[in-house]
């Protein structure tokens, strides 16, 4: 029996669904399409609404006043931060991790934030290369007040201003090490041969040229290092921050590391702020910034250069 | 674009280095519950396809030609037989006219239609001649003879669907009484048994044209309808159109029209196969949801990480969607090559047995595609929660997993 040629309206969110010949099966997919999309509704909106409670605990970051920061100086600084806290609600405790911080980072300098364990310099850091909003207080690259920026613009001055690497190398493992580093080069819109000859020459850089095509679990601490080093560096960005870069290398890949970190700063001009709490890392900073319990409790200047860093 | 070559690129590098266990395990779920989207369904529609032909083979035939207002029957017959087999689109046509209502076997009788046929033309429009399981088919020159549906005869075989109601143990050679329409009896000697396999069909009685002219004089040049059987691919009321230009005061229907009680049973037959449809794609659903969401868990850092160096959040979401998609449409691929070159052929080579006959697997190109794209927006939407739910935590939470 051929089934009739009718037409049956299904009306769902407003969406009506002529149903001709194999009317079931449109029915049928509408049906399922829209159901899928409400729970899909369902768990964005529910998702929003647990983004914003979050936010709102947090609180938004917030002027907070003149600090030390002068406009001209803000206006010359590679970085800066002014009257800058983050707070951290740990259960029932509020954790305040960065109280009152304001500082400015001069173009092509090399900075070591340092501090014992708990001091804030993580968090200064995450700041610095806006991967947290700070709760209070301002951002400024390049004296572009940045803090309250949008997601999307911030991911933006992440991927073409600024380079970021982690204590703990966060490659990606299923990308070998040169497409680990042309990453970012891709997502910036670079063609893709361009992004490997790019990403090639940076790994010259940090002298891994020669291990281009291992996948990470493939190479040693101080070679992924070097490896997020060059993904951070490939899109030639202002400043590059680096979270304990050598926490957990053996002393000579440690040395390796700092001396690339160093080489690139006084051969590209590349700013480079890192996070360490061992001296000898210390000795490769052009300036010494102290936390301590939040704050800051002195800067001092470096004069270190590479050769004595080395010798 | 460029976020486009950064998913493709993403999901691709993740594809080709994956656990290729995980990867297999994932496509073989997917290829099962295609085959679960569309096994029962093509079975259910085998089964209506079944009953579909059998209603037109053996009962309605295509066009069904019956007399409208007070007349009972139609007259000149023959001439009118003649100009219908001469009209475009028609295959065959032959008449049929109503001459009993009862059968009798000793103390068991029951009330069936009882009809005259022209065994030759009636061969042509209907498969009723074929399916004689006992004894033969009429002549057009068999007198005193009769054959019966098992439905009416019940042959002894006590597995036949309303034995109880039959006379249930005619067998060829046996004489019945049949009543005529005026409410005379006739004895007649059974010809043959026919089973159709169609209760619907298999419950009348047939006698040849010269055999009712003898025993009923009125029914001569007469018919009672008319069962006309068209050409494959003929529209059955473009037909009707050109049929009724031949004669007035006659109605016509289709198999469709006369066949309400099946459709009935057809109908519920779609809502099962539908329900079945929602289940399966359900668990595809669930399927894909917990592969994602399972593979966002162990990848959240990873997520964080890609984030934290400026990769935005739709290139990642799409890379997983991506996945999904390739999951499932290697899954569904070789379903489809299966379904459509290993079991529809083999069922074809051994059809199920249903109560009504062999059943086949019936699905279309039409169908299948459609399935597979369901199944693609079903995987995509199911890999998309995950995804963006994974993209809106903080980048920190997700780098240290909290």
């Amino acid at each position: 029996m051929r089934a009739a040629a009718s037409r049956l309206p299904a009306t769902a969110a407003g969406i009506v669904i002529a149903a001709g010949r194999h009317g079931h099966l449109v029915r049928l997919a509408g049906l399922v399409v829209i159901v899928v999309a409400v729970i899909a509704a369902i768990a964005f909106a529910f998702s929003l609404a647990m983004r914003h409670r979050r936010t709102r605990k947090q609180g938004r970051p917030t002027p907070a006043g003149h600090g030390s920061a002068t406009g001209t100086a803000r206006r010359s600084a590679a970085v800066a931060v002014s009257h800058l806290a983050r707070t951290y609600q740990m259960g029932r405790v509020e954790v305040r991790a960065l109280d009152d911080v304001s500082l400015e980072i001069g173009q092509s300098a090399m900075v070591c934030i340092m501090g014992r364990s708990g001091s804030g310099k993580s968090t200064l850091l995450r700041q610095l290369g806006l991967i947290d909003t700070p709760t209070a207080g301002l951002v400024w690259l390049r004296g572009r007040e940045v803090t309250a920026l949008p997601e999307r613009r911030r991911s933006d001055l992440r991927l073409r201003s600024l380079g970021y690497v982690f204590q703990e190398y966060a490659l990606l493992p299923e990308l070998t090490a040169v497409e680990n580093v042309y990453l970012p080069a891709m997502m910036a819109g670079q063609r893709s041969r361009r992004c490997r000859v790019r990403a090639l020459e940076v790994l010259g850089m940090v002298e891994l040229g020669h291990r281009a095509h291992h996948r990470p679990r493939e190479l040693s601490g101080g070679e992924q290092q070097r490896v997020a080093i060059a993904r951070a560096l490939i899109n030639k960005p202002d400043i590059i921050f680096a979270d304990e870069p050598t926490a957990n290398l053996d002393s000579a890949s440690a040395r390796t590391v700092m001396q690339t970190l160093r080489r690139l700063n006084e051969s590209l001009g590349v700013t480079v702020v890192f996070v360490s709490h061992d001296p000898d890392d210390a000795r490769y900073a052009s300036q010494l910034i102290h936390l301590a319990d939040g704050k800051i409790s002195h800067i001092e200047e470096g004069t270190a250069r590479l050769s004595e860093a080395e010798s | 674009m460029t976020s486009v070559r950064v998913c493709v690129f993403l999901a691709g590098r993740s594809l080709a280095r994956s656990n290729y266990g995980i990867a297999t395990a994932t496509t073989v779920m997917m290829l099962l519950i295609y085959l679960s989207l569309l096994f029962l369904p093509a079975l259910i529609q085998g089964a209506i396809n079944r009953v579909n032909t059998q209603l037109v083979d053996t009962l309605t035939s295509n066009i069904v030609i019956t007399p409208t207002g007070k007349g009972t029957s139609i007259g000149e017959a023959g001439s009118y037989l003649a100009s219908i087999r001469r009209t475009a689109g028609v295959a065959a046509a032959t008449g049929v006219y109503h001459v009993g209502t009862q059968v009798s076997y000793g103390a068991n009788s029951g009330s069936w239609a009882v009809d005259a046929i022209d065994p030759a033309s009636y061969a042509q429009v209907f498969t009723t001649p074929r399916a004689v399981i006992e004894g033969r088919a009429l002549t057009p020159d068999d007198t005193g003879q009769v054959l019966l549906g098992i439905g009416i005869a019940g042959a002894g075989q006590t597995n036949v669907r309303g034995y109880k109601a039959s006379l249930q143990d005619v067998h060829t050679g046996d004489a019945v009484a049949v009543t005529l329409t005026g409410g005379r009896t006739v004895r007649l000697e059974v010809a043959g048994i026919y089973d159709n396999q169609f209760p619907q069909s298999d419950a009348n009685a047939y006698i040849t044209v010269s055999e009712a002219a003898r025993l009923l004089p009125v029914s001569a040049g007469r018919a009672t309808a008319v069962y006309v059987r068209t050409q494959p691919g003929t529209s059955e009321n473009a037909e009707i159109s050109r049929l009724s230009r031949l004669r007035t005061g006659m109605r016509f229907l289709t198999s469709a029209d006369l066949g309400t009680t099946v459709q009935d049973q057809t109908a519920a037959f779609r809502l099962i196969s539908d329900i079945l449809k929602v289940v399966s794609l359900l668990m595809a659903a669930v399927t894909i949801f917990t592969i994602t969401y399972v593979d966002l868990v162990g990848k959240r850092r990873q997520i964080g990480v890609e984030r934290a160096i400026g990769i935005r959040s739709g290139p990642i979401v799409l890379s997983y969607v991506l996945k999904a998609w390739a999951y499932a449409l290697a899954g569904v691929g070789t379903g489809l090559l299966l379904f459509r070159y290993a079991i529809t052929p083999f069922v074809q080579a051994h059809p199920f047995r249903f109560p009504n006959g062999p059943v086949t697997l019936a699905s279309t190109w039409h169908e299948m595609s459609l399935d597979l794209i369901i199944l693609a927006v079903v995987a995509s939407l199911a890999a998309l929660v995950p995804a963006i739910r994974s993209i809106q935590i903080r980048i920190l939470d997700a780098i240290w997993g909290t």
